[in-house]
C-alpha cells in the first residue's frame, strides 16, 4: 500500500500527526514528548543527518518512498521547520498521489 | 553541551561530541558554547587552546547544511551563518595560541575551522580526510574564509585544487602540501599531541602557513589553466566555479581586509546556495545518507573490532583492493592472515568487470556477499555491497568499515548480475547507438556536457577499464566487443561540440535509464531509488544540479521522451516500460 492508500481514501491530520509522531521518536527516542509546535533543529534537535534518518523513518510509517529536501528547501529559516509543517506538507503529497 | 572543556596547565582543551550525531557538526549551538569559553580566555590563566574530537572518524564534517538549504534571502543566509561566522572569528583572533587536532573527516567548514586555528596536527587514520564538499557536493562557494585562508596556508594552485577541483587529501597528502603542521600515527597521537603543544608553548614549533606572497608568474599560469578547465565545464556550473576562483585569487591577494574579503565571500556563497542549481545540488545530501543509512542500519555504530582474512589466489585486482584496505590504517579493522575473521574475503568464482572480491561475512558461505568497487584502481569511490538476502548479522559492521574507509557503499541484493553493471549499460547503450546511427560523437559529447555530466563518457569508460566495459555492453546489445570499442573509441577522441545538441540523446538516456531503475526495483535489487541514485552519481557522475538520476525522472520529462522519436536508440522493451511509467503516473520519489 502506498502513501496514498488503496482506494484513495487519504489519512486524516490526526493520523498522520500520529506517523510523524512516531517516526520522529524512532530517530530521536521514545522518551522524547513530541508536539505539533515543535521545531525539528532547535526542540528536537535534528540535523541534515537526522532529517535523512527521519525521511527513512517516515518511509517505513507510510509504506513509501518521499524526499523531504523540497519542504526543506521552501523555508525561509530552520525555525519553520516544525513538526506542524510537517504534517502539513505531507497531507499535500498524500493529496498530491490521491 | 557540544564540547567538553577541560584545563591542565594552563592548556584548555575543547573537545568537540555533537550530542545525538555520528559526526561532529559545527552547529549554533557549538557556536554559541565556543563564544562563552572563548570570551573568558585571558592569557593570564591559558597558555594554549586545543581543539579535539571525542568522534574518532569525525573532526567537524559540516555546518548543518539545514542552514543554507531553509533560507531563501542573503538575510537568511547572514542569519544562519551569523554564529559560526562569529565563533570562527573568534577562534582566528584568540590571544592565545590555537591548535587543532584533526582525527578524521575534516571536510568543508571543518577545514576552515582548522584554518582559523594557528596550527594544525593531524592523526594519520584512513578517516582523517580533508575535502571541500561545498562546491565539488553542492555547486555553492564556501562562506567561511577558506578563500583566503587555504591560499595563505597552501598556496594558490593546491587551494584551487581543493576549493574547485575537489581534492580529497589524507594526512600524509595534507602534512606534504602544509595544510597541517605535523601527521602523527594513530598510536602515538596523545604524547605526540602533548609535544607538540609543549613546542607551541615554548615557542620552538615552526609554523608551516605559507603566508601572503607577491602574485608570482606561476599564479598566473595556474589562473589560466583553471579558467580553460572552468570553459570545460557545463555552460551553467561556470558562474559559480568562476566566482570561487576570483575569490581564491582575491585571497591569495589579500588587497582588502580579510573582513571584505569574508563579506564578499558570504555574498556569493548566498547567491549561490539559493539558486535554483545551489537548492537542487544541495538536496542529494539527504538522498546520500538515505543510501548510507539503508546499508549499515540507523544505529550501526562501529561496533566491535573487525577482523578480515583474505584468500585471494591468483586475482590481482583484487588483491589490490585488499592491499589498499590494509595500507590505510583504519582503527578497530584488523587483518589476519592465519585463521578465520568476522570477514572472509576470497576470489571472485567468475572474472567479472570491475574489482570484485567476494566476503563470507560471519557464519555465512562464501560467496553471500560480493563487495564489488568498479574504478577503484583510477580512484574511484564506489561499492556495492550485494548480498543475498536475508543478510547475515555481520554485513552492516562490514558497510559501515568500508564507508569509514571512504567508500561509498550502495548496498544491494544480489541476483544474477551487478546494480551498478546494470545501470553502467543503461548510460552507455544509448550512446554506442547514437554513434551507430550516425550522430556526430562530438555533439553527443557536447550534449552530455550541457545536460551536466562533467565526466564525459571516456572518462567513466577510462577509469573503469575500456575492455571489460566495452564486454559489458556489448554483451546486452547483441554486439561484438570490438564495435562497442570502436564507438566509445571514437567518443573519447571527438572532443565536445559547442553548440550543435542532439536532444533525442537525451530522450534516449531517459528510457534507457528509466528502464534500468524499474528493472531493479521489481527486481527488488535495490531496496530505494536512494541506491541507484548514490550509483549513478559516483559511476557516471550523474549531474549534480539535477539532484539525482530518479529525481530527473520526472513523469513529465518522460512524457516529453517517448512522444519524440527514438528509433534505434532505445529497446522496444524499454520504450514500452516508459509508455506504463507515464500511464500510471506515479513517480519515483513522492
Amino acid at each position: 500500500m502506498g502513501i496514498a492508500s488503496a482506494g484513495h481514501v487519504l489519512p486524516d491530520r490526526a493520523t498522520v500527526l500520529a506517523k510523524v509522531r512516531a517516526a520522529i521518536q524512532d530517530v530521536v527516542g521514545d522518551a522524547v514528548a513530541v508536539a505539533p509546535a515543535d521545531q525539528l533543529v532547535d526542540d528536537l534537535g535534528f540535523d541534515s543527518a537526522g532529517i535523512a534518518s527521519l525521511t527513512i523513518a517516515l518511509e517505513d510509517q507510510f509504506d513509501d518512498v518521499l524526499l523531504l529536501s523540497d519542504w526543506i528547501a521552501s523555508a525561509s529559516s530552520p525555525a519553520d521547520l516544525t513538526v506542524d509543517s510537517l504534517v502539513a506538507y505531507l497531507l499535500g503529497l498524500l493529496a498530491d498521489a490521491g | 553541551m557540544p564540547f567538553d572543556v577541560a584545563t591542565r596547565d594552563g592548556v584548555l582543551t575543547l573537545t568537540l561530541d555533537t550530542p545525538g550525531s555520528a559526526v561532529n557538526i559545527f552547529n549554533h549551538a557549538t557556536a554559541h558554547q565556543l563564544l562563552d569559553v572563548l570570551a573568558d580566555v585571558s592569557p593570564a590563566t591559558t597558555r594554549a587552546i586545543v581543539f579535539e574530537t571525542a568522534k574518532h572518524e569525525s573532526f567537524i564534517n559540516g555546518v548543518g547544511l539545514l542552514l543554507a538549504h531553509a533560507s531563501q534571502t542573503l538575510e537568511d543566509v547572514e542569519r544562519a551563518a551569523g554564529p559560526p561566522w562569529a565563533a570562527y572569528r573568534a577562534v582566528r583572533e584568540a590571544l592565545v595560541p590555537t591548535i587543532a587536532v584533526v582525527q578524521g573527516n575534516c571536510f568543508g567548514c571543518g577545514v576552515e575551522f582548522a584554518l582559523n586555528c594557528d596550527y594544525r596536527i593531524a592523526a594519520d587514520t584512513a578517516e582523517t580526510r580533508f575535502y571541500m564538499t561545498e562546491l565539488n557536493d553542492y555547486l555553492f562557494v564556501p562562506l567561511f574564509g577558506s578563500t583566503w585562508n587555504l591560499p595563505e596556508t597552501v598556496g594558490l594552485a593546491d587551494a584551487i585544487d581543493l576549493l574547485l577541483w575537489g581534492a580529497r587529501w589524507d594526512a600524509d597528502t595534507a602534512g606534504a602540501r602544509g595544510l597541517v603542521d605535523e601527521v602523527i600515527p594513530h598510536e602515538a597521537l596523545a604524547v605526540r599531541r602533548d609535544a607538540f603543544v609543549e613546542r607551541v608553548l615554548t615557542g620552538t614549533q615552526r609554523n608551516q602557513r605559507r603566508g601572503v606572497r607577491a602574485w608570482a608568474t606561476e599564479d598566473s599560469q595556474t589562473m589560466v589553466r583553471a579558467r580553460r578547465r572552468i570553459t570545460s565545464l557545463p555552460e551553467a556550473y561556470r558562474p559559480v566555479y568562476t566566482a570561487a576562483l576570483e575569490l581564491v585569487a582575491a585571497g591569495a591577494r589579500q588587497q582588502t581586509s580579510f573582513l571584505d574579503h569574508q563579506r564578499a565571500e558570504l555574498r556569493a556563497s548566498a547567491a549561490s546556495a539559493l539558486s535554483p542549481l545551489g537548492k537542487a545540488a544541495y538536496a542529494f545530501f539527504y538522498l546520500r545518507q538515505m543510501a548510507s543509512e539503508r546499508a549499515t542500519g540507523r544505529r550501526s555504530g562501529n561496533g566491535a573490532a573487525l577482523r578480515i582474512s583474505a584468500d585471494l589466489d591468483g586475482d590481482g585486482r583484487a588483491r589490490a583492493f585488499v592491499d589498499d584496505l590494509r595500507r590505510r590504517k583504519l582503527p578497530g579493522v584488523l587483518f589476519v592472515d592465519d585463521g578465520p575473521g568476522d570477514v572472509h574475503l576470497v576470489s571472485p568464482q567468475h572474472d567479472g568487470d570491475g574489482i570484485a572480491v567476494h566476503a563470507a561475512v560471519t557464519r555465512a558461505p562464501d560467496g553471500d556477499v560480493t563487495v564489488y568497487a568498479p574504478g577503484h584502481a583510477s580512484g574511484g569511490r564506489l561499492v556495492e555491497l550485494a548480498v543475498r538476502e536475508p543478510a547475515v548479522e555481520g554485513v552492516p559492521h562490514l558497510a559501515r568499515a568500508l564507508q569509514r574507509y571512504g567508500f561509498e557503499v550502495a548496498r544491494t541484493s544480489v541476483t544474477d548480475r551487478l546494480v551498478s553493471n546494470v545501470l553502467l549499460v543503461a548510460y552507455l547503450a544509448p550512446l554506442v547507438r547514437a554513434v551507430e546511427c550516425g550522430v556526430d560523437s562530438a555533439v553527443i559529447n557536447g550534449t552530455l556536457r550541457e545536460l551536466g555530466f562533467v565526466r564525459l563518457p571516456s572518462d567513466v569508460v577510462g577509469g573503469l577499464g575500456a575492455a571489460s566495459v566495452a564486454a559489458e555492453v556489448a554483451t546486452a546489445l547483441g554486439r561484438t566487443s570490438h564495435d562497442v570499442e570502436t564507438a566509445l573509441g571514437g567518443l573519447a577522441t571527438a572532443g565536445c561540440a559547442e553548440r550543435e545538441r542532439a536532444g533525442a540523446v537525451v530522450d534516449a538516456l531517459c528510457v534507457s535509464l528509466l528502464d534500468a531503475v524499474l528493472h531493479v526495483r521489481t527486481r527488488r535489487e535495490v531496496r530505494d531509488p536512494t541506491i541507484v541514485d548514490l550509483i549513478a552519481r559516483e559511476l557516471f557522475d550523474f549531474p549534480r544540479h539535477l539532484c539525482s538520476l530518479s529525481t530527473w525522472l520526472k513523469t513529465a520529462l518522460v512524457t516529453r521522451a517517448v512522444e519524440q522519436d527514438l528509433g534505434g536508440l532505445v529497446t522496444d522493451e524499454a520504450l514500452a516500460a516508459a509508455h506504463a511509467f507515464v500511464a500510471a503516473g506515479r513517480e519515483l520519489y513522492r
